[in-house]
C-alpha cells in the first residue's frame, strides 16, 4: 500500500518540484500519533511498530526502532530508521532518511519547524 | 521448547557456561525443555543421510543460484499472519527448495563462505542436519572452534521472545556455580528498586554473594526428588508476577538469614549503578553497565557519562563484567563518550567484514558496506536523533571483564584501542566474539549463521580467543595492561574494596597488579563442577533480551 501513497505524494511533486522544508506536526494527539504509526509502519514494511523518543510536534525527524534484538544477538548492527516531517506545498510528509522517499502524511498538519 | 543446535561443541560449551557460571534471573522460567533437534558433526562434514531421490532443483558443485531463487518456497506454507501482525511470504515449494536456499544464502552471506563444503542438498532430509554443515569447522589458535555460534530456531520463538513483555522475577541476578546437589547458587547483583534490592533491618534483602540455601523449606543445595525440584524451579522462576516465596540465604560473611520476597514483572537496567569514587589524585568514575541489547540502554548510559562529566572524572571504571553485548550503535556512542572529539572525528568505530566475495557491499541487507562511526549524538533508540553526547575526552580506560563480557562489550574494548585509548583490562578472559549476524527466516525457521566480523579502525579485529590481562596466565588471547583478578562476590559492585574495582583502583595509582590475582584467576578458572552430578539440576531458564550472556553462542541447553 505504501508504493501507493509513495506515487500519490510523488506526483505533485513532480509537477511544482518544491523544496521539502522540515515541518513539526502541529499537534501530537493520540489520534494523530496513530495515524504516523500508521504511515510509518507502512513506510517501513512492517505491520507493528514502536516510535522511538521525541514530540513529532516539536522535532522534525521522528525514528522508528527496529526489531528489538534477540538474545543472541551480542554484535546487533541494527539501527532505528529515521524520517523527516517536510512540508511541500502545503502538504505534509515523511521523508525517509534511508532514500529519501516521500511518504504523504494524509490527514495530518505541519507547521515549518523553528 | 525446540531448539536446533547444530554445534556439539557449542552445545558442550553452553551447557558448561551454565554449570559454571551462567548468570540466571530469580525470575520467570519461561518455557519448559527440550533439547537439540539435531546431532550435527563436530569434526568436520559427516557421511550425508540417505535421502529419497526427488525432483526439483539439481545441485552442481560450486554453481549457486541466488537465493532469492527459493527464497520464502516452502514445503509448508504458513497462511495468516505472525504475532506481529506481519504476513507471512511463504509460498507453495518443496522442502528441497527450502535446502537450496540454505545452501544459496549460506554462500552468499556466510563469512567463511570458501571454508563450506559444497553438499547436495537432496542428499539431506532435514533442513536443520544441512544447515549444520554449512559452516566453518576450522578451528582457533586456541583450539575452540572458530564458529561455535551457527544455530537456528523456530521463528515462532525467535517472535514470542521478541515480543515477550517483561518477566516476572525478584530482581536477583543468580550465579549457577552447580546446578546440581550440592547445588550452589550466589546473587551475582540485584536490581535497584526490586524486591530483591528492598532494604529491610538495614539490609538489603539480598546481598551480592548470598547464597541461597531453603526456598520455601525445601533444600536448595541438596534435594533430590523430582518433586522437589520442581518445587524449586516453579518458586524460583515465578510464572508470573506476585508470587510470594521464602529464602534462607547465606550471605558472604557467613551470617544466615530468612527473607520473602514477592514477584514483579520487572525489565533489569542497562546501568545497574554509578558511583564517583575520591582518590588523592582525582576523581574516579565507576559504571556498572550490564547490556548494550534494550533501546533504553542508550538513555541510561548518556545519562551515567553525563554524571560522570558533571562530576569532572579524571579516570572512568567500566564495569562490563557481565555485559553481554547487544546494539553496536550504544557500544560506539559508549567509546566516543569515553575517547571524545579529538581522538573520533572521521575514524571508524568499527568496520563489518563480510565474506571476500562481498566486495565493498553488505550482502545480507544490501547497498554499500558503511563503517560504524563513532556516534556523537543521541541515535533515537531512547536518546532523541541528533542530541549532543557528552564526552569525558580520557586517553584510558579500565574496563572490568569476566568471561561473560562479550560481543558489543568487546567491540568498546577493540574500537577505542583502534584509536589510541589505553584499554586497561581488570579481571578475566573476554569471551572472544567480533562475530556478528542479521538473524533470518525461511519457511519458519530463523538462521543464526555468522556473516560479519567486526574490526576497528585499524583494521583489527581477531581478538576469537578473546582479550586476557597482560599477566594472565592464558596461553591464548589478545593481551592488553592490566590484572588478572577472579570475580569477587563478597563485596558490592561498586565497593572500592570489591577485587576487580579494588585492583583497577591499585593499577591506577601504581601501575602493580594484586600478588595474587593470577592464581585466584587461574583457580576460577578451573572450577567445573559438572563432575558433581547426583541429581536433578535446577532448570535454567532462557535468557531474555536484557539477560545474561547476549554472545551468541549457541543457547544452552535446557
Amino acid at each position: 500500500m505504501h508504493r501507493w501513497i509513495i506515487l500519490f505524494a510523488l506526483a505533485p511533486l513532480a509537477a511544482c518540484d518544491a523544496e521539502p522544508q522540515l515541518a513539526t506536526l502541529t499537534e501530537a494527539s493520540p489520534e494523530t500519533i496513530e495515524a504516523l504509526t500508521g504511515v510509518l509502519a507502512s513506510a517501513v514494511g512492517r505491520a507493528s511498530i514502536q516510535l522511538g523518543p521525541g514530540d513529532p510536534a516539536r522535532e522534525p525527524v521522528v525514528s522508528v526502532l527496529p526489531p528489538q534484538p534477540g538474545p543472541m544477538e551480542g554484535n546487533s548492527p541494527a539501527m532505528p530508521a529515521l524520517f523527516d516531517i517536510v512540508l511541500v506545498e502545503g502538504d505534509c510528509y515523511l521523508r525517509a532518511h534511508s532514500d529519501g522517499e516521500l511518504h504523504l502524511l494524509a490527514g495530518l498538519t505541519c507547521v515549518p519547524a523553528e | 521448547m525446540q531448539r536446533s543446535v547444530v554445534s556439539r561443541s557449542a552445545k558442550a560449551a553452553a551447557i558448561c557456561a551454565v554449570a559454571i557460571g551462567a548468570a540466571v534471573w530469580l525470575g520467570a522460567c519461561g518455557g519448559g525443555g527440550g533439547g537439540p533437534s539435531a546431532t550435527p558433526p563436530s569434526q568436520g562434514p559427516a557421511p550425508p543421510p540417505t535421502a529419497p531421490p526427488s525432483s526439483g532443483p539439481s545441485w552442481t558443485s560450486g554453481a549457486f543460484q541466488p537465493a532469492s531463487t527459493f527464497k520464502d518456497r516452502c514445503e509448508v506454507v504458513r497462511s495468516g499472519r505472525d504475532i506481529e501482525g506481519n504476513a507471512f511470504p511463504d509460498r507453495a515449494g518443496s522442502a528441497l527448495e527450502d535446502r537450496f536456499w540454505l545452501r544459496s544464502w549460506t554462500n552468499e552471506t556466510y563469512l567463511w563462505n570458501t571454508e563450506v563444503t559444497d553438499r547436495n542438498p537432496a542428499d539431506f532430509v532435514n533442513r536443520r542436519d544441512y544447515f549444520a554443515i554449512l559452516r566453518s569447522f576450522a578451528r582457533t589458535a586456541s583450539g575452540k572452534e572458530k564458529d561455535d555460534f551457527h544455530f537456528s530456531e523456530p521463528t515462532t520463538e525467535t517472535l514470542i521472545r521478541r515480543t515477550a513483555a517483561p518477566r516476572a522475577s525478584y530482581g536477583a541476578n543468580l550465579l549457577s556455580l552447580s546446578a546440581t546437589p550440592p547445588r550452589d547458587f550466589r546473587v551475582r547483583y540485584t536490581e535497584p528498586g526490586s524486591p530483591a534490592a528492598t532494604v529491610a533491618n538495614g539490609q538489603p534483602n539480598l546481598e551480592r554473594g548470598s547464597r541461597i540455601l531453603r526456598i520455601n523449606g525445601v533444600d536448595f543445595v541438596n534435594a533430590s526428588s523430582r518433586a522437589d525440584v520442581d518445587q524449586l524451579n516453579a518458586a524460583l522462576f515465578p510464572a508470573a508476577a506476585g508470587v510470594t516465596t521464602t529464602f534462607t540465604v547465606q550471605d558472604a560473611d557467613g551470617a544466615q538469614r530468612t527473607v520473602t520476597l514477592t514477584s514483579v514483572n520487572l525489565s533489569p537496567k542497562p546501568v545497574n549503578r554509578t558511583s564517583i569514587i575520591s582518590t588523592s589524585s582525582g576523581n574516579v568514575g565507576y559504571i556498572v553497565f550490564n547490556t548494550f541489547s534494550p533501546f533504553v540502554s542508550e538513555r541510561e548510559i548518556v545519562d551515567a557519562m553525563t554524571q560522570m562529566r558533571a562530576t569532572g572524572v579524571n579516570d572512568l571504571v567500566l564495569d562490563l563484567r557481565y555485559n553481554g553485548g547487544g546494539l553496536l550503535a550504544v557500544a560506539s556512542q559508549l567509546s566516543y563518550m569515553v575517547a571524545g572529539d579529538t581522538r573520533t572525528r572521521n575514524q571508524a568505530f568499527e568496520r563489518l567484514q563480510f565474506n571476500a566475495a562481498a566486495g565493498n557491499r553488505n550482502p545480507v541487507i544490501g547497498g554499500v558496506n558503511q563503517p560504524i562511526p563513532f556516534y556523537t549524538t543521541g541515535q533515537g533508540f531512547s536518546v532523541p536523533n541528533g542530541t549532543s553526547l557528552p564526552a569525558l575526552n580520557l586517553p584510558r580506560v579500565f574496563v572490568l571483564t569476566t568471561a561473560s563480557t562479550c560481543s558489543a562489550s568487546e567491540a568498546v574494548i577493540n574500537g577505542l584501542r583502534g584509536v589510541g585509548v589505553e584499554v586497561i583490562l581488570i579481571g578475566n578472559t573476554t569471551c572472544g566474539k567480533p562475530f556478528g549476524f542479521y538473524p533470518q527466516d525461511n519457511c519458519g525457521e530463523t538462521y543464526y549463521t555468522i556473516q560479519f566480523q567486526g574490526v576497528n579502525t585499524l583494521g583489527f579485529g581477531d581478538y576469537a580467543d578473546g582479550f586476557i590481562p597482560n599477566n594472565s596466565t592464558a596461553s591464548f588471547g589478545v593481551r592488553l595492561p592490566g590484572c588478572s583478578v577472579a570475580d569477587d562476590l563478597t563485596r558490592e559492585l561498586g565497593d572500592p574494596n570489591e577485587g576487580l574495582l579494588s585492583a583497577a583502583l591499585a593499577y591506577r595509582s601504581s601501575f602493580a597488579c594484586p600478588t595474587t590475582t593470577a592464581a585466584e584467576a587461574a583457580r576460577a578458572r578451573s572450577d567445573d563442577p559438572e563432575g558433581t552430578v547426583k541429581g536433578p539440576p535446577i532448570d535454567m531458564p532462557q535468557p531474555t533480551v536484557m539477560e545474561i550472556n547476549r554472545d551468541m553462542s549457541t543457547p544452552p541447553q535446557r
